[in-house]
């Protein structure tokens, strides 16, 4: 057991952890701060990982409790040094309600059907648009989600970058599944959107009237 | 043209307004039979109760299966029917793909001196008490 062997003061063990996290703690460290900032975000995270796996009571798993130190780390020193900072907890979700898709793709009250599309999405899966987005669109996504707001890029960034599952998002950033699904929902849709448009001006996708 | 009720005389209307479909060719068969005259207008009537619109803001909740047993049955119901909103959920499936490549990109690694001052921590930390027999794998 991981955890035990850490405990036990396993050095392989504690190797292997910085091995398997390390690369997704700076990612996640970058949704807060600078490169330099981030890279000692990571290490002070790993000490207080250190200090703190004794008092693990696995309560979440492994991955989740260093992460939320992490954050924990990484807000408060954003807040030391006076910036602003992603606070999903603080986010209402009704506040700036926006629409997934251009409501101007939808066939109006008169409409043949109210709320139909005015014409269909295409589906991606085609060839060009596959290369298209194994290439060029992975830059597209990233910087789509570089231009989130901070709680949304959060969101994404856990869920879809990291992979994770909407509980462990949810419990590493304190929010409730409800409200860690209206963040992500928003912040797939503006990449989808962003990826829609880098198709059409890649020459790929014509674009849709709107 | 794909797929038939339940012989092959009569076309598959939940695929009536997909792309493919030949309409002109089925309306001729509908012309003739009230059977898929009464199913058509049904059809619209599905159509009706649930509009792409509102599922676009819903494929979230549905893709990670955070909606309860009608709306599944409800958007699933217009999922058969709808090209469109099938294709759009293609297209989140391809944006979530995409963005899970992102992190791909990550590459940079601890310096030496900020490893191996990691593992001092480590070991500081958690050098064995003295009662303990020394270990093999330590």
């Amino acid at each position: 057991m991981l955890i035990e062997r850490l405990k036990r003061g396993d050095e392989a063990a504690f190797v292997g952890l910085v091995e398997d996290h390390g690369r997704s703690l700076r990612r996640i460290a970058r949704l807060y701060a600078t490169d330099a900032v981030a890279e000692e975000v990571v290490q002070e995270t790993w000490i207080a990982v250190i200090r703190g796996i004794d008092r693990f009571e696995g309560r979440s798993s492994l991955r989740t409790w260093i992460v939320k130190i992490l954050i924990n780390i990484a807000r408060n020193r954003g807040e030391r040094e006076g910036r602003q900072i992603p606070f999903s907890a603080f986010v209402d979700p009704m506040a700036s309600p926006e629409s997934a898709v251009d409501p101007d793709r939808f066939q109006g009250p008169t409409g043949r059907f109210p709320g139909g599309w005015i014409s269909f999405p295409q589906r991606w899966d085609e060839q060009p648009e596959e290369r298209y987005l194994s290439t060029e669109g992975v830059e597209v996504a990233h910087a789509a989600i570089a231009g989130l707001q901070p709680a949304q890029r959060e969101v994404v960034t856990l869920r879809d970058v990291e992979g994770w599952s909407s509980d462990d998002v949810s419990e590493a950033l304190g929010i409730t599944p409800g409200n860690q699904r209206v963040l992500l929902h928003r912040g797939r849709s503006r990449v989808r959107a962003a990826l829609e448009r880098g198709l059409v001006e890649a020459g790929i996708r014509e674009g849709v009237r709107s | 043209m794909t797929g038939v009720r339940d012989n092959e005389m009569h076309p598959n209307l939940e695929s009536y307004y997909d792309s493919l479909t030949d309409r002109s060719r089925v309306d001729l068969h509908i012309a003739d039979c009230p059977g898929c005259q009464a199913w058509l207008a049904e059809i619209h009537e599905r159509i009706g109760r649930f509009a792409c619109i509102e599922f676009v803001e819903l494929v979230t909740d549905y893709l990670d299966d955070a909606v309860d047993d009608v709306a599944r049955e409800k958007i699933q119901d217009h999922l058969r029917l709808c090209e469109g909103c099938r294709n759009y959920v293609d297209e989140v499936q391809a944006t979530i793909a995409t963005i899970g490549r992102v992190g791909g990109a990550e590459t940079s690694e601890p310096t030496e001196p900020v490893r191996a001052g990691l593992m001092a921590a480590f070991r500081m930390w958690h050098r064995p008490s003295a009662d303990e027999p020394p270990r093999a794998d330590g």
